[in-house]
C-alpha cells in the first residue's frame, strides 16, 4: 500500500493546479488518471482570460503543441433568432485555444507531482485521520493511504459518488456533443466562439473553428437524440448563416452537470475528501469550466496545506477559501450583477448599447424566450432569492453547499 | 497571438509568478560535496521556512543552511554553481510576495549572521552582519545614544533584506529610502567571491547590490550611517480627503517643515497626517510657520465632523462603529506611558512596529504598493483606493515621501524608485485588513494585479519586486533595460542559482 | 497548545536569550511552533525544548498572544530535561497572614533572608515549594499529594510573596483568590527600599515574574524608573533581559547575558531582584552588586 500526503483523482487542469500547491509546499502528492497520458478530452478548448492568466502565472508560457489552430480566440459572438449578431472581445486580449490532450499533460508535468496513469478510482474509506483509496491499475487492484483526497474527476465524478451515492439523482443532467466537419464555406469569423440563444436549437448551441475544421456542438437535457439535434443545428447554420459543411468525420459527447453554479448548489466534499474543478458544479456563463477548474483546484490544494499548518479541519479551510470563487462564478448568473456589475470577462452591456433601441429590444426578447427553455428546472425563484441576498452580504450562503 | 512571437514568449516566460519547484536533480551529490557547511534536511525544520510573512506562497526547500560566515556562504555558492542548485536567501522573511520562499533547493537563513560588529560614534558609522534585525541593531546603538537613519516600521526586517529592496520609514522624506544609508558592504557574489564594495571600492557591484533584489550577491556585512538618538514630538492632523492630505504632505516635505511625515488611513474615511519633530526648536518653527497652512483638523473637530456625517448615513454605521473601535484600541497603543517621557515618544520604531503587527498583522498579508513621482502620486493613491474598496471592506493606506539622492541615481536603475521622479518619490502601500479572515490566494492575487496594473498604466514603480509580481518588471521598465540587467545577471551568476524567480 | 496560531513574525526572537547566544531559529519559540505545525514531535525538538530558560520575554512580545510558556512546559512534560531533584520539606507548618516563599538561593543566605523578612514584615514559609518549581521547570511528574500538602500549608495566608518567578506564575493559576506578588515587586513597592535607589544604579528586574504579568508590571517599573531615574535591564520593547542564572537549562551562558546587560550602560551599583544574579554580576563587574533587600 502506497502512503502519500495527498492523493488527487483526475489528471486534468484542476488536478494540476491542486497538485502544484501541494508539491510546492513539500507534500508528497500522487495523481491518479484512469486513461493513459496524454489523454483525449472533450472540450471546446476556449479558455477564459482569467484562466489564461492563471496558467501563465503558475505553469509558465504554453508550448505550441498545447494549442489548436487558430491558436487564440478574440471573444464570443452571440446569435439570436432575430439574426442580430452581438460580438464581444475578451477583456485583456485574445485567449488560447487549448488542445486539451497536450495542455493538460503539460500542466500535470509542470506541477511536479507523481502521476499514476491507467489507474481508475474504485472507492474510498475515510478513517478520520487518513483515507484509504482503492483503485485498479491496468486491471489490478491497488490501494493508497492518503491524509487527504482531492476529487478532480469531472462532472461524472466517481469520488463524489463514493461519498454521496445519491448525488447524481439530485441534479439535472445534460448531454453536450460536438461533431467535426470539413468546411466547404463558413462565413462565421474563426476568431470568435459562436453561441446561439435559440430555444428551438437546444439548451447550449455553439460553433467554432479548429484545425481547419468547423465544430458544431449541441447541448440538451439528457435523453434527447444527439443525431437529430445536431442535424437540425447544421441545417439552421446553412439556412440562416450560409455555413456549408461537409458531412462530419468525428464526433464526441459527454454528460454535463449544468446548473449548480446558477443556484449556488456546489458540492465540495466531506471529511478528508475535497471535490474540486467542474465536479463541484463550477461553470462560467459561456459554459467555460477550465478557469474555474484551475482556480478551485488551486484553492483545494491551498486548503490542504493551510489545514495542516493551522491544525484545522480541511473542509473548514476549503469552504472558507472557496467563497471567493463561488462569489465570482455565481455572480455571473446573478441578474443584478449582470445589469449593474461587470461579472463577465467580456462586456455584454457595452455591446448591447452599441445597438439601436429596436435591436436591443429584439435581442432582449430573444434572450428571455431562450431562458424560458430552462423554466422546467425551477431555478428562476432561487436565482432571484440569491440575487436579493447578495445585495446585503459579501457572498453567497455556504449553507447550500454539499 | 497578436504580439510577435519573440516578445510574447519573453514576456510570458517572465510572468510565471509562482515558479515551478526545482525537482532536486543532483541534490545528494551537492550535499555531500559541502564538507564544512551543515545542511539541515529534516522536514519540520525545512517547513519552518516554507512561507513568508505574506503567508500566501508556499515553497519547501530541500535543505536549510544557517548562515555563519562569509567563507561558509562562499563555499555554499561555489558548490551551488557547480551543481546548479538554486539558493534562496532569507533575512527576516517579511516579504509578502514569496521572494524569500525557496521553491526547492537551499534556503539560506541569514539571521544566523546577525551580530553588531562595531559602532563608531565619532564617525557616525556602524558595521553589522547583514542578517541583523533592525530592532536588534537599535538595541546596540541605543546603548551608545545612537540610532539608525531609517528602517521599515517592522522590528524583524533584516538589514540585508532591506538594503536589497529599499525600505521606507516616516523619515524617508528626509533621509531617503533605508538602502541609501549603506556606506559599504561585504558581498559574497553568486560565484562565491567575497568582495568589499562601496562608492569607492567596486562601485559597480555596490550599485547592483543596493536595491538589487538579491540578484548580484549575498550581503554578509554592511557599514551604515548612523545618527544621535532623539525622542520625538508627535502631531496628528485629520482629513476627510486623500488629495488634500497628500498635498499637505508634499508641501511639508518640499519645505522640510518637519522631521517625520507620513499618512496613515482607515479606508478613505479617516486620513491621518502624522508629523513629528526631533527637537523643540523644530516644533516651534513649525508652529510659527507651517501649522496654519496645514488644512487637517484636530482629533476633536474631526470626530465631531465624522459623527455628524455618519449620523445622516445609517447605511454606513457599520463603518462608523469599526472606526470607533479601532480608535479605542489603537490610540492607547501609540501613547503607552512606558514609551512616553515628558510628552515625547521614545523608541518610535518599537511603538509603531508593535502596533503594526498587533493591528495589521496576520497569517496572510498582501501589501501591494505603488511608487510614483510627486506629480502623479495623488491620482495613483485615489485609483488604488478605488481598487481597495472593490476588494475589501476594511483596509489601510500608508503613504510617505522618499528623498532621492542624485548621486545614487545609478543605484536606482530598475528599482522601486520610479525613473521619472526628481527630488522626492512617493510611495503608497495598500493594505487590506485581513485579520483572522481567510481569503483564497486567488482573490488576493486579483487584488494585487489590479493595483499593479495601475502602476503599468501610470508609469509608476513599486517598492518591491518579488516573485509574484515578476510579471510586472518588463511591463514597467520595458525589455531593453530588463535585458541589459539580465545580461549582467547571467554574467555574474552563470548557473542562475541565486534568488532565481524573484525578478528574472 | 496554540502553536498553530504562529505565523512566523519572529518578534519572539528579539528578546530570546537563547536566540541571542545561538542565532539558531530552531531553538526559539518561533522555531518550535513552526516545526510543530510541520509535524514535529516533542522528541524531534529535544534540543530546543532543553535550551529554553523560561524567562518568558517571548510571551508579551507575541502579537498572537500564544501562551508560549505553557507551550514549552507542556513540551517539557512530554520530553523532560533532567530528573528533578530538591528536598521535600519534612516539617508541616500552616502559614497565616503574609508569607514569603524564599526559594533555594535565598534560603542559603539566612542573613539576607532575615533582613528581607523584616523589611516586608513577613513570615518565611518552611515549605517554599522549590522542589515543585524545579519539577515544573524540568517537566517531571508532580505528585498530587505533594502539591496538595504544599498548597494546604498556606491555605489561610493573606498574601504570598514569591521569589521564584516560575512558581509565582503557577501559583497565580492555582490560587486565583490569594494575593500573590513577586519578591521584586513587594520590595520595590516599599518606600524604605525605593528611597535608597539611586540614579546611578543599574536595576536588574527578575524576568520570569515580570513577564508573567507584563501588562501590569511594566507600569509599576516605569513609575519606579521615572521616580528614581533608574537604568534597568529592560530593552527597547520594555522586556527584561535575563541572565538565565536561575534556569535549570544550561544552554545560555549567564555571564555573557550579564555582560550584555551592562554593555554601554554607565552605573555605580548593580541592584538585582533575583538572588541568583548576585554571583553572576559579581563576576563581570568590579562595581558593587547588591540584592534589592540589601539596600
Amino acid at each position: 500500500m502506497r502512503t502519500v500526503d495527498t492523493l488527487i483523482v483526475g489528471a486534468s487542469l484542476a488536478g494540476a493546479a491542486a497538485a502544484k500547491r501541494n508539491v510546492d509546499a513539500g507534500l508528497e502528492t500522487v495523481i491518479l488518471e484512469r486513461k493513459e497520458l496524454p489523454r483525449h478530452k472533450i472540450c471546446s478548448g476556449i479558455l477564459s482570460p482569467r484562466g489564461h492568466r492563471f496558467l501563465i502565472e503558475n505553469f509558465g508560457p504554453l508550448p505550441r503543441e498545447a494549442l489548436h489552430e487558430p491558436t487564440s480566440c478574440r471573444g464570443v459572438t452571440f446569435h439570436f433568432p432575430c439574426l442580430i449578431p452581438l460580438s464581444m472581445d475578451f477583456f485583456g486580449g485574445p485567449t488560447p485555444h487549448l488542445h486539451r490532450r497536450y495542455s493538460d499533460h503539460w500542466a500535470i508535468k509542470r506541477s511536479g507531482a507523481e502521476v499514476h496513469d491507467r489507474t481508475s478510482f474504485v472507492g474510498l474509506e475515510d478513517h478520520g485521520d487518513h483515507v484509504i483509496v482503492h483503485a485498479r491499475q491496468s486491471g489490478n487492484p491497488v490501494t493508497y493511504k492518503a491524509r487527504q483526497v482531492i476529487g478532480a474527476d469531472g462532472p461524472s465524478s466517481l469520488v463524489i459518488r463514493s461519498i454521496y451515492p445519491d448525488y447524481p439523482k439530485q441534479i439535472p443532467w445534460f448531454f453536450v456533443g460536438q461533431k467535426f466537419h470539413d468546411i466547404v464555406d463558413c462565413p462565421l469569423d474563426p476568431q470568435y466562439f459562436h453561441f446561439w440563444f435559440h430555444p428551438q436549437l437546444g439548451h447550449y448551441t455553439w460553433s467554432h473553428a479548429r484545425d481547419g475544421r468547423q465544430i458544431v456542438g449541441v447541448g440538451f437535457k439528457r435523453g434527447d437524440n444527439f443525431e437529430a439535434r445536431h442535424r437540425q443545428v447544421k441545417q439552421y447554420l446553412e439556412d440562416k448563416h450560409q455555413v456549408r459543411l461537409a458531412r462530419h468525420e468525428d464526433e464526441e459527447g459527454c454528460a454535463e452537470n449544468f446548473g449548480p453554479s446558477l443556484v449556488n448548489r456546489y458540492v465540495f466534499g466531506k471529511g478528508n475528501v475535497l471535490i474540486t474543478g467542474q465536479a463541484t458544479g463550477f461553470l462560467n456563463m459561456i459554459g467555460e469550466g477550465m478557469s474555474c477548474a484551475l482556480h478551485s483546484g488551486a484553492i483545494a490544494g491551498e486548503a490542504v496545506v493551510e489545514a495542516r499548518l493551522r491544525g484545522r479541519p480541511v473542509q473548514e479551510m476549503y469552504r472558507r477559501m472557496i467563497a471567493s470563487e463561488v462569489r465570482r462564478t455565481t455572480d455571473q448568473w446573478n441578474p443584478l450583477k449582470i445589469a449593474f456589475g461587470k461579472p463577465h470577462e467580456a462586456d455584454f452591456p457595452q455591446a448591447l448599447m452599441k445597438l439601436s433601441w429596436r435591436e436591443r429590444g429584439l435581442v432582449l426578447r430573444d434572450m428571455w424566450n431562450f431562458l424560458l427553455l430552462y423554466k422546467e428546472f425551477k431555478w428562476g425563484r432561487q436565482i432571484a432569492a440569491l440575487a436579493g441576498q447578495r445585495l446585503f452580504s459579501a457572498g453567497y450562503s455556504a449553507q447550500r453547499w454539499l | 497571438m497578436p504580439r510577435s512571437q519573440s516578445t510574447s514568449e519573453r514576456s510570458t516566460s517572465s510572468q510565471q509568478t509562482n515558479p515551478s519547484r526545482w525537482q532536486g536533480a543532483g541534490w545528494p551529490a551537492f550535499v555531500s560535496s559541502l564538507k564544512d557547511v551543515a545542511v539541515i534536511e529534516d522536514a519540520p525544520m525545512r517547513g519552518t521556512f516554507a512561507t513568508d510573512a505574506g503567508g500566501t506562497s508556499y515553497g519547501m526547500p530541500h535543505g536549510v543552511v544557517i548562515a555563519r560566515s562569509a567563507a561558509q556562504i562562499s563555499a555554499l555558492l561555489k558548490a551551488a554553481q557547480a551543481h546548479r542548485v538554486p539558493v534562496t536567501v532569507r533575512g527576516g522573511g517579511l516579504t509578502t510576495e514569496g521572494e524569500s520562499v525557496a521553491f526547492g533547493g537551499v534556503l539560506l537563513d541569514m539571521t544566523g549572521m546577525s551580530k553588531c560588529l562595531f559602532i563608531d560614534p565619532q564617525k557616525l558609522e556602524v558595521r553589522v552582519e547583514a542578517g541583523i534585525f533592525w530592532a536588534s541593531l537599535a538595541e546596540h546603538l541605543r546603548r551608545q545614544g545612537m540610532d539608525y537613519l531609517s528602517a521599515p516600521l517592522n522590528l524583524t526586517s533584516s538589514v540585508g533584506g532591506t538594503l536589497g529592496v529599499g525600505g521606507i520609514d516616516v523619515n524617508s522624506a528626509r533621509f531617503g529610502c533605508s538602502a541609501d544609508q549603506a556606506l559599504a558592504l561585504q558581498v559574497v557574489t553568486p560565484t562565491g567571491e567575497i568582495v568589499e564594495c562601496s562608492d569607492e571600492a567596486n562601485p559597480e557591484l555596490f550599485r547592483r547590490v543596493i536595491l538589487g533584489y538579491g540578484q548580484f550577491g549575498v550581503i554578509t556585512e554592511a557599514t551604515l550611517r548612523i545618527r544621535r538618538y532623539t525622542p520625538i514630538r508627535m502631531r496628528y492632523y485629520y482629513y476627510a480627503s486623500l488629495r488634500t492630505a497628500i498635498e499637505d504632505l508634499q508641501m511639508l516635505d518640499r519645505e522640510q517643515a518637519a522631521d517625520y511625515t507620513g499618512i496613515l488611513t482607515m479606508m478613505d474615511a479617516a486620513i491621518n497626517l502624522l508629523v513629528a519633530f526631533d527637537s523643540g526648536e523644530r516644533e516651534a518653527a513649525f508652529d510659527a510657520k507651517w501649522h496654519s497652512r496645514v488644512r487637517g483638523m484636530g482629533e476633536a473637530a474631526f470626530s465631531a465632523r465624522a459623527f455628524l456625517s455618519y449620523l445622516v448615513r445609517p447605511w454606513r454605521w457599520g463603518e462608523a462603529l469599526f472606526l470607533r473601535d479601532r480608535k479605542r484600541q489603537l490610540f492607547p497603543e501609540f501613547r503607552r506611558p512606558e514609551h512616553t517621557r515628558d510628552g515625547k515618544m521614545e523608541d518610535r520604531s518599537v511603538v509603531f512596529s508593535r502596533a503594526v503587527w498587533k493591528f495589521w498583522g496576520g497569517r496572510q498579508m498582501v501589501i501591494p504598493d505603488l511608487a510614483t513621482s510627486s506629480a502623479k502620486f495623488a491620482e495613483a493613491v485615489e485609483r488604488g483606493n478605488a481598487v481597495c474598496k472593490r476588494f475589501f471592506p476594511r483596509y489601510t493606506l500608508y503613504c510617505v515621501g522618499i528623498r532621492l539622492r542624485e548621486e545614487h541615481r545609478p543605484h536606482y536603475e530598475m528599482s522601486c524608485i520610479p525613473p521619472d521622479a526628481a527630488g522626492w518619490a512617493y510611495g503608497c502601500e495598500f493594505e487590506p485588513m485581513i485579520g483572522d479572515g481567510t481569503w483564497s490566494r486567488d482573490h488576493l492575487q486579483s487584488f494585487k494585479n489590479a493595483i499593479y496594473d495601475i502602476g503599468v498604466e501610470m508609469g509608476a514603480s513599486y517598492y518591491r519586486f518579488g516573485g509574484m509580481m515578476k510579471g510586472y518588471v518588463r511591463r514597467v521598465f520595458g525589455d531593453p533595460l530588463v535585458d541589459r540587467h539580465l545580461a549582467m545577471k547571467r554574467a555574474a551568476d552563470p548557473a542562475m542559482i541565486l534568488n532565481r524567480d524573484v525578478i528574472f | 497548545m496554540e502553536f498553530s496560531s504562529c505565523h512566523g513574525c519572529s518578534l519572539c526572537l528579539l528578546s530570546c536569550p537563547v536566540w541571542r547566544q545561538t542565532r539558531d531559529v530552531r531553538l526559539t519559540p518561533h522555531g518550535r511552533a513552526k516545526a510543530l505545525q510541520n509535524g514535529a514531535s516533542a522528541a524531534d525538538l529535544q534540543a530546543s525544548i532543553a535550551s529554553c530558560t523560561l524567562c518568558g520575554a517571548c510571551e508579551p512580545a507575541c502579537p498572537e498572544e500564544i501562551p508560549l510558556i505553557d507551550m514549552i512546559l507542556e513540551l517539557r512534560r512530554q520530553q523532560p530535561i533532567q530528573v528533578a531533584r530538591g528536598d521535600v520539606p519534612s516539617e508541616k507548618e500552616i502559614s497565616v497572614g503574609n508569607v514569603l516563599l524564599a526559594g533555594e538561593v535565598l534560603r542559603q543566605d539566612p542573613e539576607r533572608l532575615k533582613r528581607i523578612a523584616s523589611l516586608l514584615d513577613i513570615a518565611v514559609a518552611a515549605d517554599d515549594g522549590s522542589d515543585i518549581s524545579r519539577a515544573i521547570e524540568c517537566g517531571a511528574a508532580l505528585s498530587s499529594e505533594r502539591l496538595s500538602s504544599f498548597m494546604g500549608s498556606f491555605r489561610n495566608a493573606k498574601r504570598l510573596v514569591v521569589a521564584d518567578g516560575l512558581l509565582l506564575r503557577k501559583l497565580r493559576e492555582w490560587l486565583p483568590e490569594a494575593r500573590v506578588v513577586s519578591l521584586g515587586e513587594a520590595l520595590s513597592t516599599l518606600e524604605a527600599v525605593r528611597a535608597r535607589l539611586r540614579a546611578t544604579d543599574l536595576y536588574v528586574i527578575e524576568p520570569r515574574a515580570f513577564h508573567a504579568d507584563h501588562a501590569r508590571l511594566v507600569r509599576h517599573y516605569d513609575a519606579l524608573i521615572k521616580a528614581r531615574n533608574l537604568k534597568t535591564n529592560l530593552d527597547l520593547q520594555r522586556l527584561a533581559v535575563p541572565t538565565g542564572a536561575s534556569s535549570a537549562a544550561k544552554r545560555v551562558d549567564p555571564l555573557d547575558q550579564a555582560r550584555w546587560i551592562l554593555d554601554g550602560r554607565a552605573f555605580e551599583r548593580v541592584v538585582v531582584e533575583d538572588a541568583a544574579d548576585c554571583a553572576v554580576f559579581a563576576r563581570v563587574t568590579d562595581r558593587q552588586v547588591l540584592h534589592l533587600g540589601d539596600l
